[in-house]
């Protein structure tokens, strides 16, 4: 492989991420160019990038999808290198391929290696075959007519899984092993639904489990370096909330393990990029859960400990530079938490909310950043997925961590749709949490976080009398009417 | 008559009056209270003052004070007698989060039992199922097999039974 150096790339995402890798690409004096769909157009994403491209669907979200228009737009731009961020179409093999046969750097791993590692059941098997460990499983497609037999074998706790799937998406946990058939036909269902395949593979659950990944980088010459693991076991149905590094709970010799293991798969794999291998660990062992053949959305808090800028490095890679360094050069810092701000209600079961947002004031310090994809005057639509913002926040303890985040969240003003900020600090401060005694089932078994508690009398005051002051119908009520009874002087106190 | 808001579920009335020098007075849960909104966000509650940041939209109004956002919605009087008098809105199913419409399993006319799935509806990644709160005879069902709709949105109206 030759290096072929990277002036023009075009991101093939929208929001928090494409204003990240725009960051980026100014820091490195690269041209970005964006494309949007029209609903995205006063956008932060837009007013940065060098040039948008508008592109068309039948939904916001269907252009984003349309690979053909994106792959048109990048060489009309005259791009020599598409990024395709998180979600969409980053872990779309075929795209990456037409990418490439456009003459496009595809800013990820090769397309077989995305084939791989997106087929769980062939991901799990190439990981199993060469030692590393994974969870005792059941895969449908080994002999479909003793499928639930062999699930049944497994004994309970159980996760049914759909082949085709990620992100959490049709996954069901089985305690009961009399309902099995039935949960079985439902994960058919739902996986044939998102995926448009039926196809199912279940596994022993572990209970209470904690999630914690690695983050991998590799070069085009078969040099592989982990940096360090997050762990990201506070989530709420498969998706994440808060994601840290490092994890609470392992030791040194399991994190060199883990982390070990990790960089070990993404070799075996010849892998090419920043990449992310899942693990689920509990009682003391771990087993690979899937590897994630893109940047993720909680990557800030890797770059936070050691310092590494991942996306400059998977434009490096992708240009075909080697790393030019070895793991003994990658050093963590301190401690990152990563909170994801989204507009949703805790109280009404997490339900999206949309708005205007009339006020957005992120806060800011020592410690603090804020990747966020929208802006004062711009909207959260139900076109998208509800995400604000990522607050992350180093220190150099954990304790101290969870400090800087409580106050960043206080300070972080959002009007115009409810969001998650109050939550994510009642959170937060859980005595659990803050020992960090977590696991992936936390948030469920702790509904009463969710629920806003009732406003001290003092606050209640002030948001009357703010409420009162700004309200056309009081104000013009009380400048024409005068004091509607006498009694009320005698109120005064 | 007094303006009355909704803060946490919980309407509160009050009255704003304007003093002789100018001031506005506050008359809210029995008390009498000094106020006064500079426009750099400061807000002067009896001589106190705290730093807020508040926004409107129609009838709701949101504010960040005390380190943390709330959201007050305005009740005109006319609305508030109205809604009071008529017991409709128990009948209607709304939607709890905006999405799409994946079943609907009832079709008008049709009599339905507590617990009963009256409508399946998917937001973001995830497939609700609307339960019948009480046995009833389903009068309308106001949308059909893959349509979208925000939050709130009527779903199905309920005769009783």
């Amino acid at each position: 492989m030759t290096v072929r150096p990277i002036q023009s790339v075009l991101i093939a995402n929208r929001g928090e991420i494409a204003v990240r890798i725009l960051r980026t690409l100014r820091a490195l004096g690269q041209r970005g160019v964006v494309v949007h769909h029209a609903i995205d157009a006063n956008t932060p994403a837009v007013a940065l990038a060098d040039q948008a491209i508008e592109i068309l669907g039948p939904t916001p979200v269907a252009a984003y999808l349309d690979g053909a228009q994106i792959i048109a737009a990048a060489k009309a731009a005259g791009a020599d290198a598409v990024h395709p961020g998180y979600g969409f179409l980053s872990e779309n093999a075929d795209f990456a391929r037409a990418c490439g046969a456009a003459g496009l750097v595809f800013v990820g791993p090769r397309p077989e290696t995305i084939d791989l590692m997106g087929d769980k059941v062939r991901a799990r098997n190439f990981v199993a075959e060469r030692g590393f460990p994974v969870a005792p499983s059941a895969i449908e497609d080994d002999d479909p007519a003793s499928f639930a037999d062999r699930a049944r074998a497994l004994g309970v706790p159980l996760l049914i899984k759909p082949s085709a799937g990620g992100g959490g998406k049709g996954m069901r946990i089985v305690r009961d092993i009399t309902i099995l058939d039935e949960e079985l036909e439902r994960g058919r269902n739902e996986g044939a639904r998102y995926f448009g395949d039926g196809r199912l593979f279940v596994e022993r659950y572990i209970e209470q489990p904690r999630h914690i990944e690695v983050q991998v980088l590799g070069d085009a010459y078969g040099d592989v370096v982990h940096l360090f693991e997050r762990e990201c076991s506070l989530q709420r149905r498969f998706q994440k909330v808060v994601e840290e590094a490092p994890s609470p709970t392992l030791s040194p010799h399991e994190r060199a393990r883990i982390c070990a293991v990790a960089a070990g798969i993404a070799k075996a794999a010849g892998y090419l990029g920043a990449g992310t291998v899942e693990f689920i660990y509990g009682r003391d062992e771990f087993y690979f859960l899937e590897m994630n053949t893109r940047i993720q959305v909680e990557h800030p808090v890797t770059e936070e400990i050691t310092g590494v800028d991942l996306i400059a490095e998977q434009l490096r890679v992708a240009a075909g530079e080697p790393l030019g360094y070895g793991q003994e050069a990658i050093v963590a810092r301190g401690h990152a938490i990563e909170v994801r701000v989204y507009a949703e209600d805790a109280a009404r079961d997490f339900a999206p909310t949309t708005g205007p947002l009339l006020v957005m004031r992120p806060p800011e310090g020592q410690g603090v950043r804020v990747d966020a994809g929208v802006a004062q005057g711009g909207a959260i639509t139900a076109a998208f997925d509800p995400m604000i913002a990522k607050l992350i926040v180093h220190a150099e303890t954990r304790a101290e961590a969870l400090e800087r985040a409580d106050t960043a969240l206080t300070d972080f003003i959002v009007l115009g749709c409810p969001t998650n900020i109050g939550y994510l600090r009642r959170l937060l401060r859980d005595p659990e949490v803050r020992a960090g005694a977590i696991h992936t089932g936390l948030i469920g078994a702790k509904p009463a976080l969710a629920q806003e508690p009732p406003v001290a009398d003092k606050t209640r005051l002030k948001l009357l009398a703010a409420a009162a002051l700004s309200s056309r119908p009081v104000r013009d009520a009380a400048e024409t009417a005068p004091a509607p009874h006498a009694a009320i002087g005698e109120w005064r106190n | 008559m007094r303006h009355a808001f909704i803060l946490q579920d919980i309407e509160h009335l009050l009255w704003l009056s304007k003093r002789a020098d100018g001031g506005f007075r506050l008359e809210a849960e029995g008390r009498s209270h000094d106020v006064a909104l500079c426009p750099d966000g400061r807000l002067i509650v009896d001589g106190e003052t705290t730093q807020i940041w508040i926004a409107a939209s129609g009838d709701r109004i949101y504010a960040h004070v005390d380190g943390e956002a709330h959201e007050l919605l305005y009740r005109d009087p006319i609305s508030r007698f109205a809604q009071n008098r008529d017991g409709s809105t128990e009948r209607l199913l709304r939607a709890p989060m905006p999405g799409a419409v994946v079943a609907t399993p009832v079709a008008p006319g049709q009599t339905v039992v507590a617990g009963e799935t009256l409508i399946v509806i998917e937001s973001m990644k995830l497939e609700t199922a609307i339960q019948s709160p009480r046995d009833g005879i389903v009068e309308t069902v106001h949308l059909a097999v893959g349509q979208a709709f925000e939050r709130d949105a009527p779903l199905i109206t309920l005769a009783e039974a």
